[in-house]
């Protein structure tokens, strides 16, 4: 009965992988995208952000619930059939992906841009590529693993900032809700992004070994993300000017650069390179996923061919296009939409037919 | 044996990372410790370069370099004709500006490619240099190290005891592109040896209004950072009928804390700052007799007074030069944001109009150890 009793994750396992897969690439330009929409009110955006990822969380969980041992791809073909299931199938494999791809172009270019300026972008994914099929290759408990070493490996980073510390000016945030509400409505739209991740627990649920922990589990896992953010952001703002800060592409890269002690100058490059660790949590649980719809779809246990295949297409793509940074810009919107539709608009949609369904049985098939 | 295959592939891997086509060897890098930017008698840009040389055969331990270009880019291209190497912007310690070129607005454009390239420095002094910069990179005295370090030195140690500012370029994009301050910047002239001449005053588009000499850039940074680094002030003060003498009636006291307060107010289309400022002081010397134990109430107040009227002078001074070196616009932004959206495009011309009464609170906490 229990398919996926083979790769149970902990708790913490599951915590961590879905913390991990929401901070990614929007925390380096989140103080800014804010700041162009609601100004120094941008941080209670981030908070309004929170409670809509924490809501369509647990909506999330509670469809779940209901078949705890099918992850979403067996639920779409359990409702839709076969046929119609599969091409539900394809656009979250397809979702995936897209997510993934993102992350990984997004890495390069940031590392093109801040440390290897002339190092082509294809390169860059090689050496990208290469850990993490050493990785995925492992399955979701070896996932699970990884995202929670990583949590625990770049805990000194808040730290280090706060070394920072002696050269903000709290008075940039006054007056607070300057503009009134409405810019603030509208900067929760850019935090979306930065709060998806939590959508994974539609794969992750049936993998959870304790499953009454669930619901405390993504509420924890969301506020923790919700906390650098807030941290990352508030920190940016008091540091930047207000009429500064939206020249920066990733403000938050910026903020390392004045911390420099005797002995070590150039702190944003440390950052940078550990930083590509926590990346790696965005861009691996969404590579796995990918592979493991597409494997589940073509009847083949084996996520690993898929996984090199797919690994060897990004670089192939990114060795006959290197995309600019208005291509950039267009795959996060594309992410952006793809994560309104999978982590919101589904989990509103689908709850009611759902509860109405009283009793969850294999038989009835809507 | 899989483990120790990934071991290998890892391995591998590390190692071929030192292979990027961005690697640069120490003896190809010119390392750029000093620049500048400086007009000539024809209004040409000048750039100037400095930056140690690390070989044995050399007899001078620095190349300096001064070429013609129209932006920094093109000058780097101008510096590697020349440089032994490859000159590198990332270790920049010290930007010096020519006063000639801070006489034209908007010159802060230049400085675009500092922000712009990630791997330049942010961290480098911003420094205004009266003079043609020739000559300061041209200076070589024997008794002091390089240059660029000594200068980082001389700028570092005279910002701890808050004889000037100490600006570096991140701080100063900041308050160049923030509307409700303006810039300020260390200034030096060479006089036989390089001198720190106190914090040159910029205005909104970057051009020069003046200088605050090391006394009033105290009083700046008692307003602007409270208590950091070491405040030693001297005044005089009116105990006696002030006669011709040799030893004049001075007081001077240390800062042990500050504490400001700003109020603000918008009344006729005029902006009222009320500043309360604390200060606990130890008094360091006094060279004329009083009674502590007796009048210290009588003394606190004579310091109150005079520091008072010092820092209406030097408000006076920044409104009529159209200076905002106090940050007061981010007060105004603060607390008065319906007002302040209406004058935020020309604070300059707001702030001159504003109404600043600053109201020092002293407290005098040791009076040394002699009565």
């Amino acid at each position: 009965m229990k398919r996926y009793a083979f790769n149970e994750l902990t708790v913490f396992q599951y915590i961590f992988l879905i913390h991990g897969a929401q901070v990614g690439i929007g925390v380096l330009s989140m103080p800014r995208e804010l700041a162009e929409v609601a100004g120094t009110d941008g941080w209670i955006s981030i908070i309004l952000g929170w409670a809509l990822a924490v809501i369509a969380s647990l909506l999330i969980i509670s469809i779940m619930k209901r078949y705890p041992d099918k992850t979403i791809n067996d639920l779409l073909t359990l409702f839709f059939g076969k046929w119609l299931g599969k091409a539900c199938i394809v656009l979250i494999a397809l979702y995936c992906a897209v997510a993934a791809v993102t992350v990984i172009t997004h890495t390069a270019a940031i590392i093109n841009s801040w440390i290897l300026s002339r190092t082509p972008g294809y390169v860059v994914t090689i050496f990208l590529a290469i850990p993490c099929y050493m990785i995925i290759q492992g399955g979701l408990r070896v996932l699970g693993r990884y995202a929670e070493l990583i949590f625990y490996m770049t805990l000194w980073m808040p730290v280090v900032l706060m070394t920072a510390m002696p050269h903000t000016k709290w008075l940039y945030l006054l007056p607070i809700v300057k503009e009134g509400l409405g810019p603030i409505v509208t900067g929760t739209k850019s935090t979306i992004l930065s709060f998806l991740g939590f959508e994974l627990a539609f794969f992750l649920y049936p993998f959870l070994q304790r499953k009454q922990y669930a619901s405390l589990g993504i509420i924890v896992a969301n506020t923790l993300s919700m906390l650098i953010f807030l941290h990352i952001t508030l920190f940016s703002y008091t540091f930047f000017s207000p009429d500064e800060i939206t020249q920066y592409t990733w403000p938050t890269l910026n903020l390392w650069k004045v911390i420099e002690y005797r002995f070590l100058e150039r702190m944003d490059i440390i950052f940078l390179a550990f930083y590509l660790f926590y990346l790696s949590t965005t861009s691996f649980p969404y590579l796995y996923f990918t592979v493991f719809s597409t494997s589940q779809m073509m009847g083949t246990v084996d996520h690993r061919k898929h996984l090199a295949i797919f690994l060897l297409l990004i670089v192939l793509a990114l060795w006959l296009y290197t995309p600019n940074f208005i291509d950039l810009k267009k795959l996060t919107e594309l992410w952006s939409f793809g994560g309104i539709v999978f982590g919101y608009a589904l989990p509103a949609l689908a709850v009611v037919p759902i509860w109405l369904l009283r009793r969850p049985s294999e038989e009835r098939k809507a | 044996m899989r483990l120790y295959g990934r071991i290998l592939l890892l391995f591998c891997m590390v190692v071929s990372l030192t292979g990027c086509v961005d690697q640069i060897i120490l003896e190809d890098a010119t390392i750029t410790l000093m620049t500048g930017i400086d007009l000539n008698e024809k209004n040409e840009l000048i750039f100037y370069l400095s930056s140690p040389v690390f070989s044995r055969e050399a007899r001078l331990n620095e190349e300096e370099y001064g070429v013609k270009a129209d932006s920094m880019r093109q000058a780097r291209g101008r510096f590697d004709e020349m440089a032994t190497a490859l000159t590198l912007s990332g270790k920049i310690q010290v930007f010096v500006i020519g006063k000639k070129l801070l006489e034209h607005p908007h010159w802060f454009q230049l400085m675009d490619v500092m922000f712009r390239d990630a791997r330049f420095s942010v961290n480098a002094r911003v420094v205004v240099f009266d003079g043609p910069l020739a000559e300061l990179f041209a200076f070589d005295p024997i008794d002091k190290p390089r240059l660029p370090l000594h200068l980082t030195k001389l700028i570092d140690t005279a910002n701890q005891r808050n004889l000037t500012v100490k600006t570096r370029v991140q701080e100063f994009h900041r308050q160049m592109v923030e509307k409700g301050e303006t810039a300020v910047l260390t200034e030096i002239k060479l006089d036989r040896a390089v001198k720190i001449m106190g914090t040159a005053l910029l205005r909104h588009d970057g051009t020069y209004a003046g200088l605050l000499e090391s006394r009033d850039t105290m009083l700046l940074q008692m307003f602007l950072h409270e208590r950091e680094g070491e405040t030693s002030m001297t005044i005089p003060l009116p105990i006696q009928d002030d006669r011709k003498k040799i030893v004049k009636d001075r007081l001077s006291f240390f800062l042990r804390g500050t504490n400001r307060d700003v109020k603000v107010s918008y009344r006729n289309n005029q902006f009222r700052f009320d500043v309360k400022l604390r200060l606990l002081v130890d008094i360091a010397e006094r060279q004329f007799p009083f009674d502590m134990e007796k009048d210290y109430k009588k003394m606190q107040k004579m310091i109150v007074e005079e520091l008072r009227k010092e820092f209406t002078r030097l408000v006076k001074k920044c409104q009529e030069n159209g200076t905002d070196p106090f940050g007061f616009g981010v007060y105004a932004r603060a607390y008065e944001y319906e007002a302040w959206k209406k004058v935020q495009d020309d604070w300059a011309a707001a702030f001159a109009k504003a109404d600043v009464r600053f109201v020092p609170e002293v407290s005098i906490k040791s009076n040394g150890v002699i009565k």
